[in-house]
């Protein structure tokens, strides 16, 4: 009875032995073959978990095809960790119905005075938060495809975030800005219009008519060029002469503000926006921080061309306009003596016709680009940039290094100026979440599992072995 | 005492010692590496948590040790084989007392160890276990409080900060910096303040002229200071070294170098305000019918540091045309003893002064600060003009209106209003012609106050005679009221009147001329007056009150108008400019050459982009960003001075190893002002 | 709408309307010589006013003494700062008189203290050139006044720009004539008026 009982116990150790080295020779080559069957699927919400996820796939390499089911678009150091997978063979996908499709662009404002202009797309009605490397700007409620904030100081990146998901970008641009010229006559809208230029930190060219046969002139007009000048303002009809200049200048890329009787020109009656209407009065007696201009007259753009678009409005008129002229830019202003806001306006109005010019300007100027890089803008005429010899004199070697290691440590952060929009470019289009898959957790765990069952057999093997005397 | 109270004596004295001993090495350890992790670190500050945690457990593990290591003082059996040891002259007594034994035996025994001294033994383990910790423990100590690595005490933080408190920066050199304590001491010479005293300032505030001492501890070799541009020579004082210098009129920085150490210091200086002065009497301008009595002057003067002397002081103008002579003369000068306000008075004897008509009195007062500096301030009242009136003139100068000579009795509008409600409420109750009667008188009233109205217009445009009468000859003509004049055609016999028939001659409120500009609201006023004249003379006060209404309102949009109070009428010349546009020849014009304007400096710009240099410095080197923030500072001082206190704010929380992130960002809005945020992405942007 | 309008500056102080001829002669000198639009006649403008902001050639003068009320001179600050030119003549032509102390105290006070403003300045070659600087008047020549003749004028500079000009010359006297006596004059004595204008247009 004992030999039997014996017998059997040998036997069961025997399996015990036999399914120990089964499990291995298993694992052996479960580890060696990998299956085009297994998947891996996540519903992740915070990057945290996708960063854990993809170090123990990555670790693994368990699954041949991963499929994230994501409320927020991975950043872009993870995008590239799955873009790596997937050059490896393993396949991956991705959903999210709640993604928020976001972007942020930042130009410079093209004005000498310097300051950025930030655009973030956004679905109409989301609360868009902007910050950047010294904190939050400001808020803003998107609208009619997201919203446009311009501010001076801004230290890059700037990040907007847009229902959790954040839109990360700096300024890259790097750009000329030209000499403006002035063409009209001598009288108070030229004399401000050219200060508030000047000192914005345009370089002006000027021809001012004072009598016939005699302007007063500033720089060279003789040639009207996109080499020379980026944008040309036409201040009137006493610049006839310049007429067929100016548009050729236009046609070959550069801009032309027009102001008053300027668009009736024969000349450049064809490349204006529209045709200056009756003069109105100003709508309002004064100037107040709330409708700034309208204390001025105007006359409305009428007409305006198919192409024109209407930059400013007063009253459902147009009172400013914009259009593309082959590669140049037209502006149509159909303010009338805006130099009235200057001094009119009140303690500030002086700064706020300044850079409103100055904005006019940069939105029609020529620029060429110098190429990306660190913003290291070239300012005509301008303020030079700041210079490290401003800081204390016996550092500065030190803090100009230091400076630009900072600059290098901004640029070389991971910027994701459309998050959304590089997932799709990265990863292709969202699919539906394939059924039937099985849990991660079982998954994941089933090496450790069968380790597990394969030291309880060799336990219970050996302990068998050992009580019944056996070594 | 017998043996074994002794013994537990001795052990208690071995015990402390090793208690001792063990906090000493304990706290010997802990400094070392504190000081060792400072100097390592140089300026990269660690969190304190990770360092105080090395430090308590490197402390506790060496106090155990030795705690550990003497361990066996606690036991008295040990201790009593440790005395045997070191006094063989016990021969063993000690330990054979601790066993139990015959009193025979224990009192010989007692008697052995009583004739031992234990001192000797005992004194030199306590000394051996104590003073080498504590001598070490004290060099070190007295190392770290020369050198002044007390003051690098590591306090975490968060967002924009620095852990740390220091101000000079260097190296180079293993003597300590000079620089790093100094003191100010600030002398205002005119103000009254007491010296203050500065204890390692980074800005010092004092108004201009004040004269400031710095000093610190060491010998002045070497050591450097600028004010601004200016270098100051630096001489041996009672501390160590010593310089002074005068506190300039704009805010500056002082510069100290010693070696490779350099510290910055701000110097904020505060201007000196001139005294602000107001003549209280006479309050306003008058106009002597008769020059003859005295005037009561009374003035008030203040001053922010304190007054020396006021005064009131005035001219008389004498003549007409091009022959004019001025007198001028001081009264009632008084000195003050730096009185910070003062009332002061004299009197104006008009009858010596020999006023003739037409003279004119120009008269103010002045008060004078007792600022010895750069001063000293006078500050001035507002300028009354006291004028003798011809006889016969009209002269609108004499804004205050004196009261009419006689009573034309006018009602005024307002009550005309009144009195016509009345007779409407109680109209149902009358007789139709009481009603037209009483209305009557009431556009009789109305009626004169009309023509006074007329009067004032054409008085002011210059006419002799008004519409007004002409057309009520008009109206007695034709035996009934006529129709009145709109507004333009009044404007028309206006213009007519001051023989300005051109259009458009001047440039003012929505293209109208200073004629319809002044009188627009009282012809609308005259207008509604006739209309309301009308209904009433028929007996219809309801359809008159409108119209009264609608002068009542007009009359007042004329009081708050703008006002041109013409003095006289000077000829009207309008140059016909068609005729003579370019009549003259021009032959003597050479190229007319305009120079730019200088751009304005893009403060708001460049203020923005050095904060945010200085604040990206800041994890890097943060003495360099903080003279950096400081230097920013002095600059907005004068011009930008909400921005110059919010980031004065933010350089104490970074100095103070606080959380700045908050201050750094109003400090940002204030230099760059607040973003400018559009909903909705525009159709036109600026070329890319 | 025109463009230039000659204001005058009414003030509070003095007799600012002691010379109501100088605005029609400089508004038909500007229309002999120069195309620029302007009003036929001028107007008279507060210095306390917020219409003298409408006005950035603001024309002054007097015999009696200047003395800024608050507002004026608050305005004036502020007329200066935003561009405007004031333009300010001693009709006394006494630079010992009421009107040159007060004025010049009034102006540092408001504006900035008055320099000499060199005769090599381009106000002087804004139009017509002026070599020798601001021309001499026939009231300076026949000794009238201080019995001086002054080779410079003044000016509150801001900038490069002047702010306030000031002249101790008495073109008050010497432009306050009708404009059609101007044909009696073998050369035009107003012509340094276009360089006023012209300059205050153009810079």
């Amino acid at each position: 009875m004992r030999l039997l009982a014996d017998r059997r116990r040998i036997t069961a150790e025997h399996a015990l032995r036999v399914i120990s080295v089964a499990m291995l020779a298993w694992m052996f080559v479960w580890s060696l073959m990998p299956s085009r069957s297994r998947e891996s699927s996540a519903r992740i919400g915070s990057p945290r978990a996708v960063r854990d996820s993809l170090a123990a796939w990555s670790a693994s390499a368990f699954s041949d095809s991963i499929h994230l089911d994501v409320d927020t678009v991975p950043d872009r150091a993870m995008r590239d960790w799955l873009v790596a997978l997937r050059r490896n063979s393993t396949g991956v996908t991705w959903s999210g119905a709640r993604l928020v499709a976001t972007a942020v662009a930042i130009s410079p404002l093209g004005s000498p005075a310097g300051g950025v202009s930030i655009r973030v797309a956004a679905p109409a009605g989301a609360p868009i938060a902007i910050a950047d490397a010294l904190g939050e700007i400001d808020t803003v409620t998107a609208r009619g495809g997201g919203a446009v904030l311009a501010m001076r100081g801004i230290a890059a990146p700037v990040v907007a975030l847009v229902n959790g998901q954040a839109a990360r970008a700096a300024n890259v641009d790097s750009l000329v800005s030209r000499r403006v010229a002035v063409i009209g006559r001598a009288h108070w809208e030229s004399k401000f219009l050219i200060a508030a230029l000047e000192e914005s930190g345009w370089t002006v060219d000027a021809v001012l008519s004072v009598a016939p046969g005699v302007d007063v002139t500033q720089g060279d007009l003789a040639l009207i060029d996109t080499a020379n000048h980026g944008v040309v303002i036409m201040l009137d009809s006493s610049g006839a002469r310049f007429g067929a200049r100016v548009a050729r200048f236009v046609r070959q890329g550069g801009g032309v503000i027009l102001l008053g009787s300027s668009a009736l020109l024969p000349a450049l009656k064809p490349i204006a926006a529209g045709t200056p209407g009756a003069r109105l009065p100003p709508r309002t007696l004064g100037f107040s921080s709330e409708s700034p201009r309208g204390g001025l007259a105007f006359q409305p753009l009428a007409s305006l061309r198919n192409d024109a678009v209407p930059v400013e409005q007063r009253g459902g008129r147009t009172a400013i306009a914009a259009r593309r002229e082959g590669s140049g830019r037209v502006v149509q202003v159909g303010y009338i003596q805006s130099w009235r806001w200057r001094l009119m306006g009140g303690e500030n109005s002086a700064e706020a016709h300044r850079e409103w010019w100055s904005d006019i300007v940069a939105g029609a100027a020529y620029r060429a680009e110098r190429g990306a890089g660190v913003d290291k803008r070239v300012r005509a005429g301008g303020p030079p940039p700041i210079k490290q010899s401003t800081l204390p004199v016996g550092n500065a070697e030190h803090q100009s290094t230091a400076v630009d290691t900072a600059l290098l440590h901004i640029t070389s952060m991971r910027l994701d100026p459309a998050p959304l929009a590089s997932l799709i470019h990265d990863l292709g289009p969202q699919v539906t979440r394939p059924s039937g898959g099985s849990s991660l957790l079982p998954r994941k765990s089933l090496p450790a599992w069968l380790l597990l069952a394969l030291f309880a057999a060799l336990l219970t093997e050996w302990a068998s072995r050992r009580l019944r005397g056996a070594r | 005492m017998n043996a074994r109270s002794r013994l537990s004596l001795a052990r208690a004295v071995l015990a402390g010692s090793v208690i001792a001993s063990a906090v000493l090495w304990g706290s010997f350890a802990a400094l070392t590496i504190y000081v060792t992790a400072r100097l390592a670190s140089g300026t990269a500050y660690e969190p304190w948590h990770n360092e105080l945690a090395v430090i308590v457990l490197s402390a506790t593990a060496v106090t155990l040790a030795v705690l550990w290591r003497g361990r066996h003082a606690i036991s008295l059996s040990r201790v009593a084989l440790w005395l045997e040891e070191k006094l063989p002259s016990l021969q063993y007594a000690l330990v054979t007392a601790q066993e139990p034994l015959s009193s025979t035996t224990a009192s010989a025994l007692e008697s052995r160890i009583a004739d031992t001294r234990w001192g000797e033994p005992l004194g030199g383990a306590t000394v051996r276990a104590v003073a080498p910790p504590f001598v070490l423990l004290a060099a070190l100590l007295s190392v770290v409080l020369v050198t002044g690595l007390r003051d690098r005490v590591p306090i975490g933080s968060r967002g924009i900060g620095i852990g740390s408190s220091r101000s000079e920066s260097g190296t180079g050199s293993n003597a300590p910096s000079r620089i790093a304590n100094i003191r100010a001491s600030v002398l205002s010479p005119y103000s009254g303040e007491r010296i203050r005293t500065l204890d390692d300032p980074s800005t010092i505030d004092a108004l201009v002229g004040s004269q400031i001492v710095i000093s610190g501890a060491g010998s002045p070799e070497k050591l450097s200071a600028r004010v601004g541009a200016d270098e100051r020579s630096i001489v041996a004082g009672d501390r160590g070294w010593v310089f002074s210098f005068v506190m300039p009129a704009r805010a500056s920085a002082l510069r100290l170098a010693d070696r490779d150490f350099k510290r910055l210091v701000v110097l904020e200086s505060r201007p000196d305000s001139a005294p602000q002065v107001t003549l209280i009497s006479p309050a306003r301008d008058t106009v002597f019918r008769v020059p003859v009595g005295s005037l009561q002057l009374s003035a008030d003067a203040r001053d922010d540091f304190g007054l020396t002397a006021a005064w009131l002081e005035y001219i008389i103008s004498s003549g007409e045309g091009e022959s004019f002579i001025f007198r001028s003369a001081v009264l009632g000068r008084t000195s003050i003893a730096r009185a910070r306000s003062q009332t002061f008075r004299a009197i104006f004897s008009v009858d010596a002064l020999s006023l003739k008509p037409g003279d004119i009195v120009h008269l103010r007062a002045v008060a004078r600060d007792n600022n010895s500096v750069n001063g000293p301030s006078s500050g001035y009242s507002e300028t009354r003009t006291l004028r003798v009136g011809r006889r016969g003139e009209y002269d609108s100068i004499a804004v205050e209106g004196a009261p009419p000579p006689e009573n034309k009795g006018e009602v005024s509008q307002r009550m005309l209003i009144i009195m016509t409600e009345a007779l409407q409420k109680k109209r149902p109750r009358l007789a139709r012609t009481t009603v037209v009667s009483e209305a009557g008188r009431i556009s009789q009233d109305q009626g004169r106050l009309r023509r006074r109205v007329g009067e004032i217009i054409y008085a002011r445009l210059g006419g002799e005679g008004s519409a007004e009468h002409s057309h009520e000859a008009e109206e007695d003509s034709e035996g009934g009221p006529g129709k009145p004049l709109t507004p333009e055609e009044m404007l028309a016999a206006a213009e007519g009147a001051t023989r300005r028939g051109v259009g458009d001659p001047i440039d003012f409120h929505g293209d109208e001329t200073p004629v319809v500009a002044v009188n627009r609201p009282l012809l609308e006023a005259f207008n509604a007056m006739w209309e309301a004249g009308r209904e009433l003379d028929i007996g219809q006060p309801d359809a008159a009150l409108p119209h009264m209404r609608a002068a009542l309102a007009a009359i007042q949009r004329a009081r708050a108008a703008e006002r041109i109070y013409l003095r006289g009428r000077p000829p009207t010349v309008v140059i016909d400019l068609a005729k003579v546009r370019l009549a003259a020849r021009v032959d003597s014009v050479e190229a007319l050459k305009r120079t730019p304007r200088p751009t304005l400096p893009a403060l708001a710009a460049s203020r923005g982009d050095r904060l945010s240099t200085a604040v990206a410095l800041l994890s890097l080197d943060a003495d360099a960003a903080l003279d950096s923030l400081m230097l920013l500072r002095m600059d907005a001082i004068g011009d930008a001075p909400a921005f110059a206190r919010e980031l004065g704010v933010a350089i104490a929380n970074i100095r103070g190893g606080r959380d700045a992130t908050d201050d750094v960002l109003r400090a940002r809005r204030a230099a760059s002002g607040e973003p400018v945020t559009r909903a909705g992405l525009p159709g036109w942007t600026a070329p890319r | 709408m025109s463009e230039f309008v000659f204001a005058t500056a009414q003030y509070e102080s003095g007799d600012w309307d002691s010379a109501p001829l100088v605005a029609p002669n400089i508004i038909d000198t500007i229309a002999r010589y120069t195309s620029i639009d302007v009003t036929p006649s001028g107007v008279i403008v507060p210095l306390s006013s917020p219409a003298l902001f409408r006005y950035p050639l603001v024309f002054l003068t007097g015999h009696l003494p200047v003395r800024f009320a608050d507002a004026e001179r608050l305005n004036v600050r502020s007329f200066t700062e935003r561009g405007g030119l004031l333009f300010i003549d001693d009709h006394n032509h006494d630079i010992d008189g009421a009107f040159h102390k007060t004025a010049t105290e009034a102006i540092r006070d408001a504006v900035g203290p008055l320099v000499q403003l060199p005769n090599t300045h381009s106000l002087y070659s804004a139009f017509f050139t002026f070599d020798d600087g601001p021309p001499a008047t026939s009231h300076e020549l026949n000794g009238w006044g201080d019995n001086l003749v002054h080779s410079h004028l003044f000016a509150v500079m801001q900038g490069t720009r002047i702010a306030v000009l000031y002249s101790n010359k008495d073109y008050s006297s010497e432009w306050g004539y009708h404009p059609d006596n101007k044909r009696f004059l073998s050369i035009d004595n107003t012509r340094f008026a276009v360089n006023i204008v012209v300059y205050a247009l153009t810079r």
